[in-house]
């Protein structure tokens, strides 16, 4: 009697919010943007609320603008942002977008976090014809299937260590960073990681460097105590440590405990959030390279995205793929007002020809190129900057135009 | 030959931490019957809610208990992570990743290296299992959590409420992995999603070790440690997760008991 | 069964088998999925609720499904086959999970209760690190992709998964028939006693795990080829091991349809919370605390209380 009675009680109570909640009466005519995104769950630690948030805002942000101005309609539309949590969950991400290709009824996707969920929803876009702008999804398998509706504003993850290396090479060559010979890698076995790690081990040559160990480790490692015995009888002149962020600083702090202490430390994913150097402390923060897709921008929009980032209540260098987000999310309101129209092929034609000047500088999508080895259609360019703790703070190091300080060697 | 030691040393106290991770658990385990998957979870929020949820349990049969709590703490597990992580990012900071500088400092012993965050995780889980221990030897409490774990119908009889002292284990455990999550942090960052797999790596050594024997728990997390560090070294760093896994099983087929176990589940 | 408990399964089935060309996409994705969770735990209760042990490894075989026929369909010599690669990959994958279950039951079944539970537990880890590891064979962390000529549409996939699903709580309501079921829970009741009657206690567990191994392996299958990518969360995840036995247990362990409604229940409240409840505070908090209800507040299932007993609808299916 009493379970029965309880599981009605639930089942009412439930069924009862949800009534309350149904959606809202129909608007005019809008601009329909839908996806989902990493709200809670494993990739929320990077993403999260605020990324939901983030997203809120900037449609909220655009319509206090006006909107976006559709030829066809001759009138300024209002943008209707519908953004669902899919849990971290790649089925529940494709659940969730087929409702919003078939239930919402979206005009155009945004993509989801991460790219193991992006490459199963973007199936769905590619399903229904309807144009995905991805950010933060940066794997070549995402772009390797010959899928016609999808772009992506990141520049792959192997690029990454190009202008990295790039950077380097043109420091040594002026004397301001000491000649490096050797470089070991490591990299986490998950495929963000492992792309950027593969730009690590295959581009060395730029900066004249030779790899003398690749080491992979599981995802989240913990222990690091074998590796670092084998690298310190090998001595590389730089470590090139491709993990997340708090994997590397469960690195940094075992190495410098037990005395691997490289000339130059590149942690690609330290400088991407301002807590990287609480994680692990100034004796190991203080010189530690890596890259950031935040910087201060000189171009494009950039009042309207610091603006943004204010008021998300974001500040410095945190949640550092806003600048993703927010150019993908912009990239898809000028292919709107190139088309001139909500067509979906007419908008993704006009996506697949976009050139225009974004916070980084030049936009543009790439086709038929090749990354890592594989033939890659519809990734963007937006780069990474590479920066260096210094003084408790993230300095951008490169390319001159954003630099904020100069690379400093690290104190040995 | 330094390197040798330097990697057992390594191993030893990496030990340490899967001690710290794994008493509590071998304490509640025995004594309530209760299986708590999230214990990981735990291990970084380190709340008193098991009030509800022991007692609902408590009074069940075996099979029912063990399915029940496993449900339960699941449940309890994804929503408190969830709580966790969404709450830390509303109202502290967009970035929620747990992790301390302090107590870093690298020590040297000739030609040895060794961690100093390790050493000190080490200190704080030896005097922690051994008070326990003292706990369950000496005190009439620690008396009734051992006489509840090795004959639960036996405890009833003699008039003890198993209630009071499930919940006073249970807080006390509770807030001893919350400690250690803290102690945890100096060694190993933590984020609110990573509970479940912390769950596992307890288990192990709880089984490992024999359930309801605490100091056993330091000798399993140290053979654990240098079974895993051993891995690194000659198979490669991405098999030593298998080797945990791997051991467990092979304890669990061979000697389910655990090494040291005395029966006591 | 009796003639009412009858006529509801066949309306029932003849229900779920028009409801397709009604459905949008997402509910026919909806109810693919609940229809391979319905399998797994179904498939779950018979070594749960016929066995007594607790198998927290179903999930296993589900991922072995999913791999070994993305695996064969990635080899150029079974692509060769046109549309019999589908088949062959299928038969190949689910066989590989009985010869799995078969070689694991070795093992296991000197285990029980708590320890089973792990041990099982483990399985699903272990098999998530060989896949994320052995990267030449499994595609590692990037995942597998299914060659697009191979993928089955949801509306086909939705069918097979009922027809499998059908066969996995038939199997059920067969063996709360049959002797083999009866042999099954004599076994639970009292090992030691079964097997001084000649009920030799591996020979028949392991029955049990590799009848309960086929049908998940197929869902795997049929996941897979829908899916178009697996990679190890995906494929192994761990909610694959632990939500079914959930959904046993609020339906009621045991009982034919108890995992029949078990997985409706939740499905239902999964899908209210994600697709419906747009709260400022994340849904997987209300999941979570859902499950947490349940399992605190419904010990023994649906199925076995009283009240819904006396129905005599359901008479028939408890058992």
């Amino acid at each position: 009697m009493k379970t029965t009675v309880r599981v009605i009680a639930v089942g009412l109570a439930v069924a009862a919010v949800g009534a309350v909640v149904t959606p809202v009466l129909a608007q005019p005519r809008e601009i329909k943007i839908g996806g989902t995104m990493a709200v809670t769950g494993a990739f929320a630690v990077e993403w999260g609320p605020t990324a939901k948030a983030f997203m809120e805002e900037w449609a909220k942000m655009m319509n206090e603008r006006g909107g976006v101005f559709v030829k066809e309609a001759n009138a300024k539309l209002p943008i209707k942002l519908t953004v669902y949590d899919d849990g971290s969950s790649p089925d529940r991400a494709v659940e969730l977008y087929e409702r919003l290709a078939t239930t919402d009824k979206v005009d155009f996707f945004t993509g989801p976090a991460t790219s193991p969920i992006t490459i199963r929803a973007s199936t769905v876009a590619e399903k229904y014809g309807i144009p995905m702008v991805t950010a933060e999804a940066n794997s070549p398998a995402i772009f390797a299937r010959g899928f016609k509706w999808l772009v992506g504003a990141d520049r792959p993850a192997p690029q990454w260590a190009e202008d990295y290396y790039a950077m380097a090479k043109a420091l040594m060559d002026a004397g301001a960073m000491p000649r490096l010979k050797t470089v070991a890698v490591i990299q986490e076995n998950t495929p963000h990681t492992m792309d950027v790690g593969w730009g690590g081990i295959h581009r060395a040559g730029i900066a004249g460097l030779t790899v003398v160990a690749t080491e992979t480790v599981p995802p989240n490692a913990a222990d690091f105590s074998a590796i670092i015995g084998k690298l310190k009888a090998l001595n590389p002149d730089m470590l090139y440590v491709a993990t997340w962020a708090g994997t590397a600083a469960a690195f940094a702090k075992q190495a410098f405990e037990l005395g691997l202490r490289p000339k130059e430390l590149h942690i690609p994913h330290s400088t991407i959030t301002d807590k990287y150097y609480g994680m692990v402390g100034a004796s190991i923060g203080e010189g530690i390279t890596g890259t950031t897709h935040e910087a201060h921008f000189k171009h494009g929009d950039k009042d309207a995205y610091f603006a943004l980032r204010k008021r998300v209540g974001l500040s410095g260098f945190d949640a550092g793929w806003t600048s993703l987000r927010f150019i993908a999310l912009e990239a898809l309101t000028k292919a709107i007002e190139g088309a001139g129209s909500l067509d979906r092929a007419k908008v993704m034609a006009a996506l697949r020809g976009l050139k225009y000047e974004t916070l980084h500088g030049p936009l543009a999508f790439s086709f038929g190129v090749e990354v890592a080895g594989k033939k890659v259609d519809g990734v963007g360019n937006k780069s990474v900057f590479p920066a260096q703790w210094q003084n408790g703070k993230i300095e951008v190091l490169w390319p001159p135009e954003v630099a904020t300080a100069k690379y400093r060697p690290r104190p040995q | 030959m330094a390197r040798a030691l330097e990697l057992v040393i390594g191993g030893l106290s990496l030990g340490g931490i899967y001690a710290l991770l794994a008493f509590a658990m071998s304490l509640t385990i025995s004594t309530t019957r209760v299986l708590n998957v999230a214990h990981g979870v735990f291990f970084v929020w380190g709340g008193a809610f098991e009030r509800g949820i022991v007692r609902t349990l408590l009074g069940r049969s075996h099979q029912m208990l063990l399915v029940g709590s496993i449900m339960a703490t699941f449940g309890l597990g994804l929503s408190m992570e969830s709580a966790l992580g969404y709450g830390w990012v509303t109202f502290v900071d967009p970035y929620p990743v747990f992790s301390s500088p302090l107590a870093m400092f690298p020590i040297r012993l000739g030609d040895v290296a060794l961690s100093g965050s390790r050493l000190v995780i080490l200190a704080f889980v030896v005097v922690t299992v051994m008070s326990f221990h003292l706990f369950l030897q000496k005190t009439f409490l620690g008396k009734g959590a051992r006489a509840m774990a090795q004959n639960f119908d036996g405890f009833l009889v003699i008039g003890l409420n198993p209630y009071r002292l499930s919940m006073i284990l249970f807080t006390l455990a509770i807030m001893a992995t919350a400690i250690s999550g803290a102690f945890y942090v100096l060694a190993v960052p933590l984020n609110p999603y990573e509970g479940l797999p912390l769950t596992l790596k307890s288990f192990t050594v709880v089984i490992l070790a024999g359930v309801g024997n605490l100091p056993a728990t330091l000798v399993a997390g140290a053979l654990l440690g240098v079974a895993e560090v051993a891995t690194s070294q000659f198979l490669g760093t991405v098999w030593a997760p298998a080797v945990s896994l791997a051991v467990l099983f092979l304890v669990l087929v061979v000697k389910p008991t655990g090494l040291f176990g005395k029966g006591v589940y | 069964m009796n003639r009412r408990a009858a006529t509801l399964t066949v309306v029932t089935i003849g229900v779920l088998a028009v409801l397709p060309p009604l459905l949008s996409s997402t509910w026919l994705l909806v109810m693919f999925l609940s229809f391979l969770w319905l399998i797994l735990t179904a498939n779950y209760d018979v070594l749960d609720g016929f066995l007594g042990h607790i198998n927290l490894g179903q999930g296993a075989f589900f991922g072995l499904g999913a791999y070994v026929t993305t695996m064969m369909l990635n080899v150029a010599a079974v692509q060769a086959l046109g549309g019999l690669a589908l088949v062959v990959s299928a038969l190949v994958a689910v066989v590989s999970a009985a010869l799995f279950a078969a070689v694991m039951a070795v093992p296991l079944f000197r285990l029980k209760g708590l320890y089973f539970a792990i041990a099982t537990l483990i399985l699903i880890f272990l098999l998530q690190v060989f896949a994320l590891n052995l990267g030449d064979l499994t595609g590692g962390s990037y995942g597998l992709y299914v060659p697009p000529r191979f993928f089955v549409s949801t509306f086909v996939a939705y069918y097979v998964a009922l027809a499998v699903a059908i066969v996995s709580v038939g199997f059920n309501f067969y063996l709360s028939r049959s002797t083999l079921g009866l042999a099954f829970r004599c076994l639970k009741e009292d090992e030691e006693g079964a097997d001084s009657i000649g009920l030799h206690p591996l020979r028949y567990k392991t029955i049990g795990l590799v009848l309960a191994s086929v049908p998940s392996a197929a869902g795997g299958v049929l996941f897979a080829l829908n899916a178009g990518f697996i990679d190890p969360t995906i494929a192994l995840g761990v909610e694959r091991s632990l939500l079914p036995p959930l959904m046993a247990l609020l339906g009621g362990t045991g009982t034919v349809l108890g995992p029949v409604f078990g997985t409706a229940i939740i499905r239902i409240i999964e899908t209210v919370f994600f697709h419906y409840l747009r709260l400022p505070v994340p849904s997987m908090l209300f999941f979570g605390l859902t499950l947490m209800a349940v399992a605190l507040l419904i010990p023994a299932g649906l199925m076995r209380s009283p009240r819904v007993r006396r129905l005599s609808l359901f008479r028939a299916f408890s058992s």
